[in-house]
């Protein structure tokens, strides 16, 4: 046999392109150690130190325990570093730094690098779901969800929802810098006026109210409510559904390659 | 042989400003062409619009058979890119990067042996933000090769290099070309387009001003020579009246430099000798394409 050259006339695999470009991006991610630990280990961080007070029901929770409250709380932050602090950060640089110029000039459509983002997103976050419960529920007593789908569907939608703001943000601030500043200014308030590193419920009332302008607010509630209580927070659900698709509509109008 | 590149007209505008003024050229199979030019005269724009990178405002442009927007994915396939200021992720490795962009072209080179070829074998798992410039720069020869394309565009590849990485980096460009891909250098240095092109286009402001070989340009520069030396005591300019061929002397401190033609040393030395003057450092510099560039514009390429 002899082996010679064919030309195919064929059209990448897509498929095999996006899983490549998925896996990478993946790989980055867990090469930087700020990106890492601020999305995964600090939750776990603070899992660790406000678990101590145990799980019994508590009726500030409306029977609820303490641990049942704050596990959704810091599924909804993992989902908001990964939406807010990392994708802006990551898109941003990379048209700063002419990554997408490079892919444009590819066989590639640069959205594949978009859509790789995302799945990163949704990978990322369910890491850090699984290793949330895992340990709740190993060490913490954390109960077990009361509508597990409902709950999983709301996780869902949240990823899609904060990825659409992450990519809204990429796609309107101008610069790298820029974006790491504006989207510090949305993530911090957010992250302590929404539930996400401490439970509403315990919040002053003024806050609380600041709280219900928040959209993490709605992630934390999607979540928590089929966790504690068995049934969907339709209203929550309903916020993150309008976040996506204005959010969606609004990136793929206004995301500039270079 | 049908061209490469066929380009009439091509213009390009932004606002007020026409960045491109109806550039027509043709790029022959094979060939190393240069696109020369200062700064800001609508090099990069030109390619990218070859690319099609951006929509041209006026014009038309066909390379391998193929117009560039309509059939971008096709001509993507077929054509490598080296971009100006155009980077990878700071910490992806570089047999990652390669690994990456093999998958998106349909007859993709083996990524090994474009490592070995570019001497990146021992720099496989090293972060692209740890590289040298000289080690960046092949790696993006290596991914602007690793499609198997037909053509290829490198633009500025040598910027910032230094003098040593800049002539390992001409080798490079030669070894592409002796593959048989058609190479098209973008530059503002003279001689790097002098050292490495078969047939240079001169873009000043948007324009084609000149295209020809590069021996062909200097040729109509004038072919000028210039012959400098170093003042000795007793020299007076006056003594440099009326030499044959001379077109031009100026004084800078004690360097004194004669532009003309013909055989212009000979006759300076001569000029020189009948007022019992004898430079020690008498020396004569052909004319390149730097001159050739400021014949044909009346400015220098760095101005």
């Amino acid at each position: 046999m002899t082996s010679i050259t064919v030309r195919t006339r064929s059209a990448p695999n897509l498929a095999a392109v996006l899983s490549k470009t998925t896996w990478v991006e993946l790989k980055l991610f867990f090469r930087d150690p700020a990106a890492a630990f601020f999305t995964l280990a600090l939750p776990v961080l603070l899992l660790v130190l406000n678990g101590a007070g145990g799980n019994d029901p508590d009726p500030a929770f409306g029977g609820a325990g303490a641990i049942d409250v704050l596990v959704p709380g810091y599924i909804a932050l993992v989902i908001a570093t990964l939406g807010l602090m990392q994708l802006p950060a990551v898109l941003a640089g990379y048209r700063e730094r002419g990554v997408l110029r490079r892919l444009e000039a590819t066989p590639i459509r640069p959205g594949v690098i978009l859509v790789a983002q995302l799945l990163v997103q949704g990978l990322i976050a369910t890491v850090g779901l699984i290793v949330l419960v895992v340990l709740g529920m190993s060490v913490f007593e954390l109960r077990a969800p009361q509508a597990p789908w409902t709950v999983l569907a709301a996780y869902l939608v949240a990823v899609l929802g904060f990825s659409a703001f992450g990519f809204v943000l990429a796609a309107v601030l101008p610069t790298a810098r820029s974006t790491a500043a504006i989207a510090s200014a949305l993530y911090f308030p957010m992250i302590f006026l929404s539930g996400a590193t401490w439970p509403r419920e315990m919040l002053p009332g003024w806050a609380a109210r600041i709280g219900d302008l928040l959209p993490l607010t709605y992630v934390v509630e999607a979540v928590k409510q089929p966790w504690i209580a068995g049934q969907a927070d339709v209203f929550a659900m309903g916020v993150l559904a309008v976040m996506i698709v204005a959010g969606t509509v609004l990136a793929t109008r206004l995301f500039r390659w270079a | 042989m049908e061209p490469v590149i066929t380009a009439a007209g091509l213009t390009k505008r932004y606002g007020d400003t026409t960045v491109v003024n109806g550039i027509s050229l043709e790029v022959r199979r094979g060939e190393i062409f240069g696109i020369v030019g200062p700064n800001g005269a609508g090099k990069t724009t030109t390619v990218e619009m070859m690319q099609g990178l951006r929509p041209s405002d006026g014009g038309s442009v066909t390379v391998l058979g193929l117009e560039p927007r309509r059939d971008a994915a096709e001509l993507r396939q077929r054509v490598g890119t080296q971009l100006q200021s155009a980077v990878l992720p700071e910490r992806m490795k570089v047999w990652e990067a390669l690994d990456l962009y093999a998958t998106f072209y349909r007859n993709p080179q083996d990524p090994k042996a474009l490592l070995r070829d570019w001497d990146l074998t021992d720099k496989r798992n090293a972060a692209f933000e740890t590289l040298s410039g000289g080690q960046r720069q092949r790696l993006f020869i290596a991914l602007a090769l690793i499609g198997s394309p037909e053509l290829v565009f490198l633009d500025e590849l040598t910027t910032g290099l230094d003098p040593q990485a800049r002539r390992a980096t001409w080798d490079l460009i030669r070894a592409v070309r002796a593959t048989g891909v058609t190479v098209v250098l973008i530059t503002h240095f003279m001689d790097e387009a002098e050292t490495l092109c078969d047939r240079v286009a001169v873009i000043d402001r948007g324009r084609v001003i000149a295209l020809d070989t590069p021996a062909a340009l200097v040729h109509d520069g004038g072919e000028q020579q210039r012959v400098r030396f170093t003042a000795p005591p007793g020299f007076q300019m006056h003594m440099l009246d009326g030499i044959d061929g001379a077109t031009g002397s100026d004084r800078t401190g004690d360097v004194v430099v004669v532009t003309g033609t013909g055989p212009l040393l000979a006759r300076v030395a001569t000029a020189l000798a009948t007022h019992q003057i004898t430079p020690a450092d008498l020396t004569v510099e052909r004319t390149n394409l730097e001159d050739a560039f400021l014949a044909l514009t009346g400015r220098t390429v760095r101005s």
